[in-house]
Parts: structure tokens; C-alpha cells; sequence
């Protein structure tokens, strides 16, 4: 299609009209009824192959008969998911760019950098939710190590000799309230991968770990690693005989990582209402519950609303919890 | 090995024989050939957007499907490595060495039919490893803790000094520019962001393969280009000619012996497997052969059949930490592990007692794909060949098209672009003061491993170095590392080795 120069500059009032004082409704309803009418792109902040990308993928291929529409997966990776972030935040508020990512992680972001390039909860919408995930504490199989009680007195009696390992900021959050909690001060050990943490498990280097759901729920699964608790405050319903750690004495503990699809801001509300109910039906299916629960996590559905006010809470939360991890902000 | 283990691979043969899955086998081999020719688009791209294709076939097809992809690339990296020195991965950087050198002087067919061969025996031998020692060598493998990694990664940088050619102050240098190169992005211990200038895209480091198509890509088309007349030999395509002759053969066939064991050992190993087992496998070469036909880095076979059966055992081996104790050893293991959990499928020991079939269908797949390799390639040798009849200003534009979007779709980014380009004329400038770029390439792999295993070593140890001597196998490797620098600074080992390099 060509477009001329006079179509152009006629378009631009009707632009500046969308843009500034949002669509009419009528005229939005409509477009709402319509969406989606071509290929939808989902937004993934990490690289092809990650476990993350796996996920999203996942979720590609199951809209794609639910929307209607070819949906292309684009990896945005890079600089903590910031690339992906203001990638979409910049991205034309229609609809058609679905960033599917945590928005717990874009939480912490705001105040692991000196300088966030995007203000997520004013320049992103959530528009669905898809699950909430605990990170697990866990001891290696062989430990005689069973429950919490017996962890704190191994860690009190070892004091600086103990060690645990993290994996990411919510690992090392969680951690910390675990250790100040109890007053004791094990040595931390940063590792890149929950895998890497393993051998130093088994020869009893580490007391104890604090693992992302899909490699504890394995290693678990596999003999290799006992999980002793969930660092959200209630226990999740795929894992029903887990008990949290607030349960068990870490009173308050609640840092569950969640999933969900984001928009920009200005994307028309009934657009926004339409995705929420198109993946209300994926994410709501005895399927991707199932799948979930594989990844020792739960399905969450949410209206956009709740969702977002949950999102403005996190951000808020991590600027304590950075302090508590003692994380130094970068820039 | 117990005799059970050959009952098993016959369940293996039985699952993995049918008509469907020696379909899917074909067809991943094929696909894998493909991306992998084709320079700059890698298996892990390629696998992440076939994966939902996967989700409606059954367990096993599609592990077989994806798995013929892997070493299908794998294959398929060694053959632009070998015609263009354009290395698709970073277990094939190796390959261009003397690979390249062979094809310029008339030998391609040679070269490729013995990286075919060599990676088809070294892949028989992996497969059998797997069946019979997956278990044990797995449990090996779990006693390498920080320490241990860290004086591994020791003596694969000090070995790498071996690796390149002229005066051992140069390969020092430049390994020492791969480490430095390896420090930029964030900090796993502090988090901290290093050597970023504030550009976004760096944080998380610089990616492999822009700095490997640049530096080795681009960077062969700039000197091509530098020499005003080109000398090509006569590219001779009759079959005699493409295929080994005897001294060949006969060159070549110790060599594939000792890559194949030296990378089903090293692929077990998580982390850079298959990289080190290749780097390794040519540094036991360089060092075991007295008199080659043709000296190393001037298109000595023994430079291609080493690394290329040592790379294909360990990209066989490196299957053995997914299967046996569910850890995926690099990015390709972590989409295989991904495909098994979304098919309900728990990776680890309990696979091989709870779905026998797909463990040994799998099993017995690894060596269907490698001989279909070998049936699929050997006769397209001769049209590879062909390709370098293409005249170069038709061939270079073509290859640069495909790096730039190779590098691009990587993750939709322009910045690594840019950075394709800055290495292509770093490299550049590296070539001029007469420099290697492989060794700068293995600092720059291994590098960030060590660093992370050193300081990790160090904070388990509260600050006590001794950590690194007090375990057996982090002393036995440490020794091993003093006895080459010993080697390299004895003054008559330097002696035979300049005298090596005059040839």
C-alpha cells in the first residue's frame, strides 16, 4: 500500500486524538471487537532457548488457536529484561506487542539500576495474569537436615562457617529474611544457574539453597534435592504438602515471583479487557493448569485492575527488600 | 559395561528404529546441515523456534528430531569453518585452523570427508559411552566442585598457549585480551556492571557469535580481498580428488582415536564441554605428532580429524548430565530438558527406569543421526566444493548477508551488529601484528567460567587459597598446569618448538 504525503499529514489529528485523549468509545468498542485482525507479537526478555523462552513459547502456541492469529515470538534480550521492557513500553499502544514476562522481575528492576529507562507501573499495563511461583528453600537429599527447626540449629551451631547459595534477586531477598529472621549469618554464595549450585550441594559446601520452582520441583522429583519450604506466605496448590516458611516460624515471608502479559499504557481499555478475557481461557484450562503445576507453580487470573495494583505493591515492596538483601543499585 | 546394556540399546534400536522416527532422525539432520552451513544462524535459535512444532508430536520423535538438529549443525559448522574459516560455533573455531589452510590449498574435500568420518566414529564411540558408562561418568562428574573447575579452566588456558603459532609473548597477550573481554557485563557476585560505558547492550556481556564472525568471517574477506590477484588452485570436483588419499588416511586415523576419547571425557563436564574438548584435542595433536606432511596452521590433517571427533564425542557425552542427573550442560541441553518437562517428562536418573524406550530410543537415534550425517553429507562434498568456485564477489557479499542476519536475529538487536563489526576490525588488526585469534577466543570462553569458580572457591574457603590444593582433583590438575609451563619455559622445549614453527 502506498501512502501519500496529504493522507498522512490528514491522519495526524486522528492520531494526536487516539494518543492524547484516548479512542472514542465507540470507535474503541469497535476496534476491541475486531482485535485482534493480524499477527500478534509476544515479547520474551530473554534469550531463545532460556528456560523463560520455553515458557513464553508455551503460551504462543497456546493463544495461537484462542486469538486467531499467527503469533511470533520476538527475543529481546538483555540488560536484566530493560531491553525488552522499554522495547515495549515504546511499542504502539494497539495491542498487537504482548510482552509476556514477570512483572515481579520488572519490579525489582526499579531499584536494582541506578537509572530504570522506563517507570514500569506508569508506562505498562497488565492486561492479564498468568501464574504466581514461590522460589523453594531447599537442603541436598542427603543432608539429615528435615525441617527448618533442625536447618536453624545446624546454621546457629556452624555461625560463619555456614554457607548458602542464591541465584537471582529473589533468591537473595528471600534468603536474607530467612537469615535475619533467625539471627543467623551464613556466608553467601552467588551463582549463576541453579544447576551450578549442585556439586557444591552434594559435598556439603552449601547448608542450604534458595532455588527457583522449576529446578527444585526437578531436583526434587529427581532424588537429588529435599525442599523445605515456599517463600509464598500461603502454600501453593501444586504443592499442597509443602509448607511455607512463614508457617514454619519466617513470619510475614511472601516473595512469589508472577508471571502476566503487559501492554503499553495507552492501549484502549477495551483492548485490554478483550486480551484478558482471551487469555482467560488459556491460563484458566485444567491444561495449563497441569503444566504448571509440573513447574511447581499455580494459575492466576486477575482482572487488568487488580493486577496492576498489584504490580504498583511490588515495586514498592522491592525497595525495602533491596535494602534487606543489601544489594547495592547499579547504573 | 555389563551385558545388559546391549539388551538395552536392542529396546533403543526396536523404539527408535520405526519408520516415523528414522523419519524425524532424517529430518533433523537435514535442518541441523542446513542452519549450520549457513553461517551465523546457530542451533539454539533454530531449536527454540521449532519447539512448539514438538509439542504435538510424541516424546521421543521429537527428541530424536531435535537431537539430529544439534549435531547436524554441529556438522554442518565444521563445513563453513573448513570452506569460508567462518566458524558457526564456538566448538568449530578449531576446525578453521587448519581446516581453511587445507582448502586453500586444493585439499576441501579432503578436509570435510575427514571430519565427517572422524565425527562419525568419534560418534559411535559416544554413543556406547553413553550406554554404557552414563551412570558412573555422571557421578564423576558431580565431584567437580568450584575449586576444580577453576584449575581445569587453569590448564585449558595455559594449554591454549601451545595452541597458537609464533612467539609465546603474542598467544600470552591475546589470551590475556579474551580474558579482559570476558569480564564485560554484570558481576554475578555484586552485581555490579563492568567495562559497560553505560551501553545498555553490554550488560549481559558480549555475545559469542558476533565476535567470532568478525573476527573470523570478516576478517578472511578483508584479507582476500587485500591480495590484488587472487590465487585459487583449480578446484577439481571428480570424486577421486575429493576424497583422502592414503597418506591422508593414514594421517588422520590416530588422530581421530585421540579426539575421541579426549572429548567423551570432557563433554561430561558442564560448562564449555565441547569448546575445551576441541581446543584440548588440538593441543594433544600439536604436541603428539612429529613429523605431520604439512606443519599445524598450514593445513595439517591431524589439526581437523582431532578436534572434529573430539567436538562430536563431547556434543554426544555432554547428553549424559541431562539424562542421568536432569542438569543440562549448555543452552542446546537446557531446550532438550525444556521439551522433556513440556511432554511430561521429568529429566534425570529416573528416565532410564521409568521410560526406558525413550532413554535408550534416544540412545540408539544419537548413532541413526550420525550415520545419516555421513550418508546425507558425503555425497554433497562435491557441491560444497562447488561453492568455492563461486566467484568472490558474488560469494563475500552473500556471506556477509547471512552473518548480518545470523548475528541479527539473534535477539533483534543492531547493537550486535556493531559489534560484529568492532571485532572484525579488532581482528583485523590482530592479523597484522601477526596474532591468533583462537587463543583470544578460548580466554574469552573460559575466562568468566574461572572467574566465577575462583571467587566462588575463594569465598567457600573464607580467603584461604590452599582450597585449591587440598583437593585431589584441583591439585592433580594444578600439577599438570605447572608441568606445561615448565614445558614452555625450558629453554630447550622452546628451542624444538620454534624450530617446529619454521617449517
Amino acid at each position: 500500500m502506498k501512502i501519500t504525503r496529504r493522507e498522512l499529514v490528514a491522519g495526524i489529528p486522528a492520531l494526536a486524538a487516539a494518543n492524547g485523549l484516548g479512542l472514542s468509545p465507540v470507535f474503541a468498542q469497535e476496534a476491541a471487537d475486531a482485535y485482534p485482525s493480524r499477527e500478534v507479537k509476544f515479547i520474551c526478555a530473554f534469550p531463545a532457548g532460556s528456560g523463560a523462552d520455553v515458557y513464553v513459547r508455551y503460551f504462543a502456541e497456546r493463544m495461537r488457536p484462542v486469538m486467531k492469529r499467527t503469533i511470533v515470538v520476538e527475543n529481546r534480550a538483555g540488560a536484566n529484561g530493560n531491553i525488552a521492557t522499554t522495547y515495549t513500553a515504546r511499542a504502539k499502544p494497539d495491542g498487537y506487542t504482548v510482552y509476556v514476562h514477570a512483572p515481579s522481575a520488572l519490579a525489582a528492576n526499579m531499584h536494582l539500576f541506578k537509572n530504570p529507562p522506563v517507570d514500569v507501573v506508569k508506562e505498562l499495563q497488565v492486561a492479564a495474569t498468568i501464574n504466581r511461583q514461590p522460589f523453594m528453600l531447599t537442603v541436598h537429599a542427603d543432608s539429615p537436615v528435615k525441617t527448618i527447626n533442625e536447618l536453624v540449629e545446624v546454621l546457629r551451631k556452624k555461625g560463619d562457617k555456614a554457607s548458602y547459595g542464591t541465584t537471582a534477586p529473589t533468591s537473595k531477598v528471600a534468603a536474607a529474611w530467612f537469615n535475619k529472621v533467625f539471627g543467623i549469618k551464613p556466608v553467601e554464595i552467588a551463582y549463576k544457574t541453579a544447576g551450578d549450585t549442585m556439586n557444591d550441594m552434594k559435598s556439603g559446601a552449601l547448608d542450604y539453597c534458595m532455588h527457583d520452582p522449576v529446578h527444585a520441583v526437578a531436583q526434587s522429583n529427581n532424588g537429588a534435592l529435599r525442599m523445605l519450604g515456599v517463600t509464598t506466605k500461603g502454600r501453593m496448590k501444586a504443592l499442597p504438602n509443602l509448607p511455607s516458611l512463614h508457617e514454619q516460624g519466617v513470619t510475614d515471608l511472601d516473595v512469589p515471583g508472577w508471571w502476566a502479559a503487559m501492554v503499553p499504557k495507552d492501549t484502549p481499555k477495551p483492548i485490554v479487557d478483550k486480551l484478558n478475557k482471551l487469555w482467560r481461557e488459556v491460563i484458566d484450562s485444567e491444561e495449563t493448569r497441569q503444566f504448571m503445576a509440573k513447574f511447581g507453580a499455580d494459575t492466576w487470573s486477575a482482572s487488568p485492575e487488580e493486577a496492576q495494583a498489584e504490580f504498583a505493591k511490588d515495586v514498592r515492596a522491592w525497595g525495602d527488600y533491596i535494602k534487606l538483601a543489601n544489594i547495592e543499585p547499579q547504573g | 559395561m555389563d551385558f545388559n546394556v546391549f539388551s538395552n540399546l536392542m529396546t533403543g534400536f526396536v523404539a527408535a528404529g520405526t519408520f516415523q522416527n528414522i523419519g524425524f532422525a532424517m529430518l533433523g539432520c537435514m535442518v541441523g546441515t542446513l542452519i549450520g552451513v549457513l553461517p551465523g544462524i546457530g542451533p539454539i535459535p533454530t531449536l527454540a523456534m521449532l519447539l512448539p512444532i514438538t509439542f504435538g508430536l510424541d516424546p521421543l520423535s521429537s527428541l530424536i528430531m531435535m537431537a539430529g538438529i544439534y549435531y547436524g549443525a554441529q556438522y554442518g559448522g565444521s563445513t563453513t569453518s573448513i570452506l569460508v574459516n567462518m566458524p558457526g560455533e564456538s566448538s568449530s573455531v578449531v576446525t578453521c585452523i587448519d581446516g581453511h589452510q587445507m582448502a586453500r590449498r586444493g585439499r576441501a574435500g579432503s578436509a570435510l570427508a575427514i571430519a565427517a568420518l572422524g565425527s562419525f566414529f568419534a560418534g559411535c564411540v559416544g554413543t556406547i559411552f553413553i550406554a554404557g558408562f552414563g551412570p558412573p561418568l555422571a557421578s564423576f562428574a558431580q565431584k567437580f566442585n568450584s575449586p576444580d573447575y577453576f584449575s581445569l579452566m587453569v590448564l585449558g588456558l595455559v594449554t591454549a598457549v601451545i595452541l597458537a603459532q609464533g612467539s609465546v609473548l603474542k598467544a600470552v597477550t591475546v589470551i590475556i585480551i579474551g580474558l579482559l573481554f570476558g569480564l564485560v557485563g554484570t558481576d554475578v557476585n555484586s552485581g555490579a556492571t563492568r567495562y559497560t560505558f553505560g551501553i545498555s547492550s553490554l550488560w549481559d556481556g558480549i555475545d559469542f557469535l558476533p565476535m567470532v564472525i568478525g573476527m573470523f568471517g570478516l576478517v578472511e574477506i578483508i584479507r582476500n580481498l587485500e591480495q590484488e590477484s587472487i590465487e585459487r588452485n583449480p578446484i577439481s570436483t571428480k570424486l577421486r580428488d575429493l576424497w583422502p588419499n592414503r597418506q591422508e588416511l593414514k594421517e588422520a586415523s590416530p588422530s581421530v582415536l585421540r579426539g575421541t576419547a579426549l572429548g567423551s571425557l570432557l563433554g561430561i563436564l558442564p560448562g564449555g564441554g565441547a569448546v575445551l574438548a576441541a581446543f584440548a584435542a588440538y593441543t594433544v595433536e600439536k604436541k603428539v605428532v612429529r613429523n605431520p606432511s604439512f606443519a599445524f596452521g598450514k593445513g595439517a590433517i591431524q589439526g581437523v580429524a582431532g578436534p572434529e571427533a573430539a567436538n562430536n564425542a563431547a556434543a554426544q557425552t555432554s547428553f549424559i548430565p541431562l539424562l542421568t542427573l536432569g542438569l543440562p550442560s549448555n543452552p542446546i541441553m537446557a531446550i532438550m530438558m525444556g521439551a522433556m518437562m513440556i511432554q511430561g517428562i521429568q529429566p534425570g536418573s529416573a528416565v532410564m527406569t521409568s521410560n526406558p524406550d525413550l532413554f535408550w530410543g534416544l540412545v540408539a537415534s544419537m548413532w541413526i543421526g550420525n550415520l545419516m550425517l555421513v550418508i546425507i553429507n558425503l555425497p554433497l562434498i562435491g557441491m560444497w566444493v562447488k561453492l568455492l568456485q563461486v566467484p568472490y564477489r558474488l560469494l563475500y557479499p552473500a556471506i556477509i548477508m547471512f552473518c548480518c542476519i545470523g548475528v541479527y536475529s539473534s535477539n533483534s538487536e543492531p547493537s550486535q551488529l556493531l559489534i560484529m563489526v568492532f571485532f572484525a576490525a579488532f581482528g583485523y588488526i590482530l592479523m597484522r601484528f601477526g596474532c591468533e585469534p583462537a587463543p583470544m577466543v578460548l580466554g574469552f570462553i573460559l575466562g568468566p567460567l574461572m572467574e566465577e569458580n575462583l571467587r566462588r572457591s575463594m569465598v567457600l574457603s573464607r580467603g584461604d587459597p590452599m582450597i585449591f590444593m587440598q583437593r585431589p582433583i584441583s591439585a592433580t590438575l594444578l600439577a599438570l598446569t605447572a608441568c606445561v609451563v615448565l614445558l614452555i619455559v625450558l629453554p630447550s622445549f622452546r628451542k624444538t618448538r620454534e624450530v617446529a614453527f619454521q617449517e
